[in-house]
């Protein structure tokens, strides 16, 4: 009788857990009637408020780029850049019998332009009067050092920073011979008595310029001061080369780029301190954007958190911005760059942290190059940052800064419209889940 | 006395792990197990099964007949009665486009019941009374406000048990009282997940409900050839629970949404149902069952997303035929059984009543020396219909149900 009420519970056991086992089954049918209260929405409805502001520095020693021009457009006036730099051999020995012949300073093109290089661009080099010797290790792009306001040479050119290496620019005979001599001589023989004799060079382009700020590398072996010397009682005559080069191998900046512009009978004129934000409606319903020069655009959502007033429990599924360059204000000379950094800024436009998410850092991208109307836009994922504001239990004066990738060693710009432009607007779009009806 | 408690134990040991999985079970393949608690249990006893599911007249003599509790009256004395099943669910579903197949098995029930003394008998039964099992997948839905669509793919299951203690008691050999007390309760667990672009939205509901029911029944018996039996089910509130997880990834990041326990959930009502039957005996051998019940929902005043609960009609015949219950050939004290069952069903949608129809069959097959039974009955029916958006479906149910029927109180003269 017990074994009896054993091997039943034993089957019956068994049974119900190899039926419970089973799989729900797959409903093809049926879809016409879920009873799901779920919904999804957009909204595109929040506002976004652009501003622009100017950064009051911009750290320009640690690029590896040579800035030099000068052109002016409508937005932005007139922008220019020069370089400072600090020239050293890489050894301090010259054999007492070589005689110079010739010195000239060999800037190599890095392949970066923006605007117009079929005019004439001019390159003045000056000596400088000071050392580089910044105050905390850094030059910035509103740096400045005293230069020999008489340039030691000249040059015109058209500049062809695709087609071509470099550009060749001699260099008085005196000057060469100076340093040249006094190395033979052992007058000098390190960084410090070269540096008593030459402090180094700035490139400025000419006041008249109206062409393109190019792009010359850095680098030892495309740019260099170059002392081409014989040696007479070798066999065979050789050209023989002795270099100066920007070194690298120290830890203080050996050069920088000053990078400025004149704002004058422009929309963004008298803005200079980071602080000041000039909103898009009182300049043209625009927002602006200047590598090198320190403008950036700041972009704020006043109205997010009305997301918490839509009736029903929710949660923000995904949040993008999209931002409309200003047609016409970009061309082939101008051009779109494919992505921008995006970063977090606090109530006083200071850098508090990039916006990143899942996949790593976000970059806003240029999108609808090959659209039928060539409409093109950023795009920028922006949905953990509006996440967080919307769960803020107060409103948080921040906000979402764009510019250019390689903001220091460009003059890249753009012109957006904001989300009250007679043309495409800016606008966020949001995808919101309701999932419970009632609060 | 101790007899006594040694049984109540040993149900106690048969009922536990049954509680235990019928919590946890997908009972059926029925898309229209979305609504309300789900579709109402084929699950039924045995014999009842393959008599369309008939016997509100019918005498727990031999075999348990839940659905009259005064039908406990009549179990024997000395007799334990044991019954416990299993079922399989073949359901074909379609709709105006598209057809599937899909099954599930599952438990059926168990049930015992035993006489106090002569006149009284008492049982306890588990029986699942709705159930849920719905999976629909890759559902396009726009979102408002764009051209753009997310998907969305939604499955459920569970289903609520009656657990229940029925009571029954005969006066003056013609009439049997019964009332039961039973304790409803369930998980249906619905879980949604949606992909909108690359965002992810995950959202598990798992709803609780539980309450009491009460009911009471009578059988009368005015000739040794014919019964009538009347029962009646109280209106019941089921209280709900909800714990709800929300999750959702935003930008490749996941994010825990909510989660949080015993949230508000309305409370599903059960309604008042009164049934009616007759259990006429034709030849000792010969029985016919005609039932009426009515379930009245309008009151309830519930209704779901797809439409309005209403008055619900269920009727049913059975007839069951022995060739010879004491023959020495096995073949002729098989139990043959037949019926067929009409349920308006409690949906109405678009003023289409989702109603099924049900034909059975079934044999009792006689095991051991004390009466036990394997019952085994298949049932085929068809409930909804294609029209709109309504899908018909076609189910296949095959229930195997063991009845032991054995003597306790008898002192064994031989170990």
């Amino acid at each position: 009788m017990r074994y009896y009420h054993f091997i039943l519970i034993t089957i019956f056991l068994a049974l119900s857990c190899s039926i419970n086992s089973e799989d729900v089954p797959t409903l093809e049918v049926g879809q016409d009637f879920t009873d799901s209260n779920t919904r999804i929405i957009t909204i595109d409805t929040f506002k976004v408020e652009l501003s622009t502001f100017k950064f009051d520095s911009i750290n320009t020693s640690s690029s590896n780029r040579l800035l030099i021009g000068k052109y002016t457009d409508e937005f932005f006036g007139e922008t220019m850049a020069a370089s400072f730099m600090q020239l050293q051999p890489v050894s301090y020995t010259i054999d007492n019998e070589a005689e110079l012949d010739s010195v000239a300073l060999i800037l190599g093109y890095d392949n970066y332009f923006y605007n117009d290089t079929t005019k004439i661009s001019t390159i003045s080099i000056h000596r400088l009067l000071e050392r580089l010797r910044p105050e905390e290790s850094v030059f910035y792009n509103v740096d400045v050092l005293d230069f020999d306001p008489i340039p030691l040479a000249t040059k015109e050119f058209l500049a062809e920073p695709i087609d071509e290496d470099s550009i060749y620019i001699s260099l008085p005979y005196d000057f060469g011979f100076e340093l040249f001599d006094a190395i033979q001589d052992d007058n000098i023989i390190d960084e410090e008595s070269l540096t008593d004799v030459f402090k180094g060079f700035t490139l400025q382009p000419s006041e008249e310029d109206d062409s393109a700020i190019i792009g010359f590398s850095r680098n030892s072996n495309q740019t260099y001061l170059r002392f081409y010397y014989t040696i007479d009682d070798e066999v065979v005559q050789e050209g023989l080369t002795y270099d100066f080069v920007i070194s690298t191998s120290s830890s203080a900046p050996t050069a920088f780029n000053q990078i400025l512009s004149n704002t004058e009978n422009t929309l963004i004129d008298g803005l200079d301190d980071q602080e000041n934000n000039l909103m898009s409606n009182t300049s043209g319903n625009k927002s602006f954007i200047q590598a090198g020069v320190g403008y950036a655009t700041r972009i704020q959502f006043p109205t997010i958190r009305n997301v918490q007033d839509i009736i029903g429990t929710g949660t923000v599924l995904s949040a993008t911005l999209i931002l409309q360059p200003t047609a016409g204000s970009y061309s082939d000379i101008r051009p779109l760059r494919d992505s921008l950094v995006v970063n977090i800024i606090d109530q006083n436009n200071i850098i508090t942290e990039q916006v990143s998410n899942g996949g790593g850092a976000v970059f806003g991208l240029l999108e609808g190059e090959n659209s039928e109307f060539n409409e093109l836009n950023y795009t920028i994922p922006v949905g953990i940052y509006i996440e967080n504001e919307v769960s803020e239990d107060f409103f948080v004066d921040d906000a979402i800064i764009i510019y250019p990738r390689n903001y220091n060693s460009t003059v890249d710009r753009m012109i957006l419209n904001d989300s009250e432009s007679d043309d495409i607007q800016a606008k966020l779009s949001v995808i919101y889940a309701i999932y419970d009806e009632n609060d | 006395m101790m007899k006594m408690i040694d049984r109540i134990f040993i149900c106690c040991i048969y009922i536990m792990p049954i509680i235990f999985f019928s919590q946890q079970n997908t009972l059926t393949g029925s898309p229209y197990s979305l609504f309300g608690l789900g579709t109402e249990s084929s699950s039924n006893v045995g014999r009842n099964s393959g008599m369309g599911d008939t016997g509100i007249a019918m005498k727990s003599d031999l075999l348990l007949n839940v659905l009259n509790p005064a039908s406990f009256a009549d179990i024997p004395k000395q007799r334990f009665l044991f019954d416990v099943g299993i079922y399989s669910e073949l359901n074909e579903i379609s709709t105006s486009r598209e057809s599937e197949i899909r099954l599930t098995t599952n438990f059926s029930n168990i049930n015992f019941g035993f006489a106090l003394d002569e006149n009284s008998g008492i049982g306890l039964s588990l029986i699942p009374k709705t159930s849920v099992g719905y999976s629909l997948i890759g559902i396009q839905t726009s979102i408002e406000g764009s051209n753009d669509q997310y998907t969305s793919n939604i499955l459920g299951e569970g289903g609520i048990n009656d657990l229940k203690l029925t009571y029954g008691r005969k006066f003056f050999d013609i009439l049997n009282l019964g009332l039961y007390a039973s304790y409803n309760f369930g998980k249906i667990e619905e879980n949604e997940n949606i992909i909108a672009g690359e965002s992810f939205l995950n959202i598990e509901r798992e709803n609780f409900y539980s309450g009491f029911r009460f009911g009471g029944g009578l059988q009368f018996e005015p000739f040794k050839t014919l019964q009538l039996g009347f029962v009646i089910d109280s209106p019941s509130n089921l209280k709900g629970s909800r714990d709800q997880r929300v999750q959702k990834s935003l930008d490749f990041i996941p994010f825990e949404v909510e989660d949080e326990n015993d949230l508000d959930t309305p409370d599903f009502k059960l309604p008042l149902e009164l049934g009616t039957g007759i259990t006429y005996q034709i030849k000792s051998n010969f029985f016919f069952n005609l039932d009426y019940k009515r379930k009245f929902w309008d009151d309830t005043k519930q209704s779901d997303n797809i439409g309005d609960y209403v008055d619900q009609d269920l009727m049913g015949i059975g007839i069951s035929y022995t060739t010879d219950p004491t023959s020495l050939s096995y073949l002729k004290r098989i139990e043959l059984r037949g019926g067929f069952s009409y349920n308006s069903g409690y949906l109405q949608v678009n003023s289409e009543q989702i109603d099924s129809f049900e034909g059975s069959i079934g044999v009792g097959l006689p095991f051991s020396r004390f009466n036990s039974v394997l019952n085994i009955s298949y049932s085929r029916g068809l409930r909804g219909s294609t029209n709109g958006i309504l899908i018909q479906e076609n189910y296949n149910l095959l229930n195997f149900n063991l009845s032991f029927n054995d003597v306790w109180f008898v002192k064994r003269k031989f170990n």
